[in-house]
């Protein structure tokens, strides 16, 4: 198991790496960044002042090498929008999208996971009616009609939730909803699927035939077995969820990652852009090698790999 | 094989038991009428192709009818004087594993395998023993030495994809008499492994009903192993029996023209033959079934009486056929 980790561990460290690679030159293929900042009527010898003075003269490979051992100490580079450090920035909106996403990732859990399980265990009853209507509508409504509707209705008709910005518990509401929505949908889907995939198996009828409780059988021994893809669905869920939603960020004017992402593209703020993907890049392979993990610790057969 | 005393009260009595699946395709009789008694250490064969019902009689018997569409809709199951189609739940669930058990067909997927094997034995043991853990570890460990699991200690820490297939089966068959039951059903046990592991496991049966005296329900379509294993046989076609017997009458004179294909389609060793014998034609669709003898169709000798079901007719004592043959009008046809 120990050896298990530390090759996760490794290979989480070399996909990191590339990540890294990857911003970082894509950002340099987007265009000459010293043309963005100067005006065309300053001199040849002031933008190459300022080329010089940026780094921007040196060989790229060079420039990456001196991104990265900045990056390790925590320092991103300056933001030339907000005129403040790239992770001061990323310091200061973090906290609001692990907030919300830790609250849809919950939604998502105590709503999907049961509902699934239920609807598997009970076909064609009340809750298996209720499963696939939502597991459809989740799937079919975009986020942003979702969140408006949400809006429209508890917001504006009929006044019960804030309908903007951070502040109280109400104000997660209406976010996380509309943020795990799609997630909960698909939750509920995988849940019953692989439970009714696991019931059928001959050793639930086994653990029936040695004389268990249905309730031994259900939430031991099937769903030990059915909980594998659905740890799995999470994982990369909670990863996705960590990044941010730029959707529903930007309806609910939430002050997260996401929407500092979105605006870093359209300013072209190269700092910002960099910090927001490699700390989304980082969570979401850090959530992918927690599920390995937790996933090898369920199932034996995972181990040996 | 030893004499089965007859005498006293049979262990299960299955009476007229009929399991009928509600599909949309319609009513699938999967079990339609079989009676049979089963005596203390007695074993029953019930032979048959497949889709003839015999597992859903097991399934029946131990009251786990695939639910929705599986209904039991009349006869009765006694097991030790007590109606099994009235008993609760709980009672039902007492008396799966410690009263009537059960191996199945397949042994790389009748155990979890996200529990270790000691995880799995401990858990059927203690449903009956109440003490600590250290204890119930060596009962286990004792019950797998029982079935030939070599260092059975450290086997109890061994998850089942790391046992081999012969082994699995050992396991699952420690864990089907860990509540010593009295009804042992062995649902096709050897079909999914290879033939020298067959033989083992079907000598570890034996030895298995010798130790705990159990009665033996034992499922196949090997005719090879019923005459090794069975001292009562039930040929099963389209979910009732045509012709029950003891084992020796049986093979000396099969008296249903199912059992008599039947017979003929296991090839002889010594005799060489272009075309391995089998038996023309398809089972018959349990949800289509005619209304007289279900085997007419595939049958050389059927005549215009097997439109209606036949009777069953007495060949000898404690052997009887359902076939028109036996009355007296066969002679007229042919």
């Amino acid at each position: 198991m120990t050896r298990f980790i530390l090759i996760r561990l490794v290979q989480a460290f070399f996909t990191l790496l590339a990540l890294s690679a990857g911003v970082f030159f894509a950002v340099h293929l987007t265009g000459d960044v010293v043309s963005f900042l100067t005006s065309p009527q300053d001199t040849p010898q002031s933008v190459a002042l300022m080329r010089q003075s940026l780094g921007l003269d040196r060989p790229i490979y060079v420039q990456y090498w001196i991104f990265l051992q900045n990056v390790v100490q925590g320092d991103f580079g300056h933001s030339w929008t907000w005129g403040r450090p790239a992770s001061s920035l990323l310091l200061e909106r973090l906290p609001n999208t692990l907030k919300l996403a830790a609250s849809g990732f919950v939604l998502t859990l105590i709503l999907g996971i049961p509902l699934g399980i239920l609807s598997a265990v009970y076909r064609d009853s009340v809750f298996d009616r209720i499963a696939k209507f939502i597991s459809v509508l989740g799937m079919a409504a975009p986020q942003f009609w979702v969140g408006i509707m949400l809006l429209l209705f508890f917001g504006a008709y009929l006044g019960w939730l804030p309908t903007f910005g951070i502040g109280g518990p109400t104000h997660y509401i209406l976010p996380s909803f509309s943020l795990s929505l799609f997630l909960i949908a698909g939750m509920v889907r995988l849940t019953r699927s692989s439970m009714m995939e696991v019931l059928d198996s001959e050793y639930i009828k086994f653990a029936r035939v040695k004389g268990l409780h249905e309730r031994a059988v259900i939430w031991k021994h099937a769903l030990r077995n059915a909980i594998i893809p659905v740890l799995t669905f999470a994982g990369i869920s909670l990863g996705g969820l960590l990044n941010g939603s730029i959707v529903v960020e930007v309806v609910f004017a939430w002050p997260g990652l996401g929407r500092l992402m979105l605006t870093s593209v359209t300013q072209r703020d190269y700092a910002v852009l960099e910090a927001t993907v490699l700390t989304a890049g980082a969570m979401y392979i850090l959530m992918a090698m927690l599920v390995d993990i937790l996933y090898a610790y369920i199932d034996p057969r995972m181990r040996e790999e | 094989m030893a004499k089965i005393d007859r005498s006293g009260e049979p262990l299960l009595s299955v009476q007229d038991l009929r399991t009928y699946f509600y599909t949309r395709s319609g009513v699938v009789k999967a079990v339609d009428g079989i009676s049979f008694d089963l005596h203390p250490g007695e074993t029953l064969g019930i032979v048959g192709e497949s889709g003839s019902g015999k597992s859903m009689t097991a399934w029946s018997i131990l009251g786990l009818v695939p639910q929705p569409a599986g209904k039991i809709v009349g006869g009765k199951i006694f097991f030790k004087g007590q109606d099994l189609l009235e008993a609760s739940p709980s009672e039902m669930r007492q008396i799966r594993g410690s009263g009537i058990s059960m191996v199945m067909q397949d042994p790389l997927t009748s155990l979890n395998p996200v529990f270790t094997i000691g995880s799995q034995v401990i858990e059927s043991l203690r449903m009956e023993n109440k003490g600590p853990a250290a204890k119930l570890r060596e009962m286990a460990a004792a019950l797998l030495a029982k079935v030939s699991i070599p260092s059975p200690e450290t086997r109890l820490h061994a998850y089942p994809h790391e046992m081999s297939g012969g082994m699995r089966q050992r396991v699952v068959g420690a864990i089907a008499i860990s509540r010593s039951p009295s009804v042992l059903i062995a649902d096709e046990p050897t079909t999914s492994l290879d033939a020298t592991v067959q033989l083992q496991y079907l000598k570890l049966l034996k030895e298995i009903q010798e130790t705990t005296g159990a009665a033996i329900i034992f499922i196949t379509h090997d005719l090879g192993i019923v005459a090794n294993m069975c001292d009562r046989v039930g040929v099963m076609y389209a979910g009732k029996f045509v012709e029950q017997a003891d084992v020796l009458p049986l093979f000396d004179n099969p008296s249903h023209p199912y059992t008599q294909a039947l017979m003929r389609s296991v090839p002889d060793l010594e005799v060489d033959v272009a075309h391995l014998p089998s038996i023309e034609g398809q089972p018959p669709s349990l949800d289509d079934l005619p209304p007289g003898c279900a085997f007419a169709p595939r049958c050389e000798h059927a005549f215009d009486k097997c439109d209606t079901y036949p009777d069953t007719f007495t060949i000898a004592e404690g052997h009887t056929s359902n076939c028109w043959r036996h009355s007296g009008d066969y002679s007229v046809a042919d």
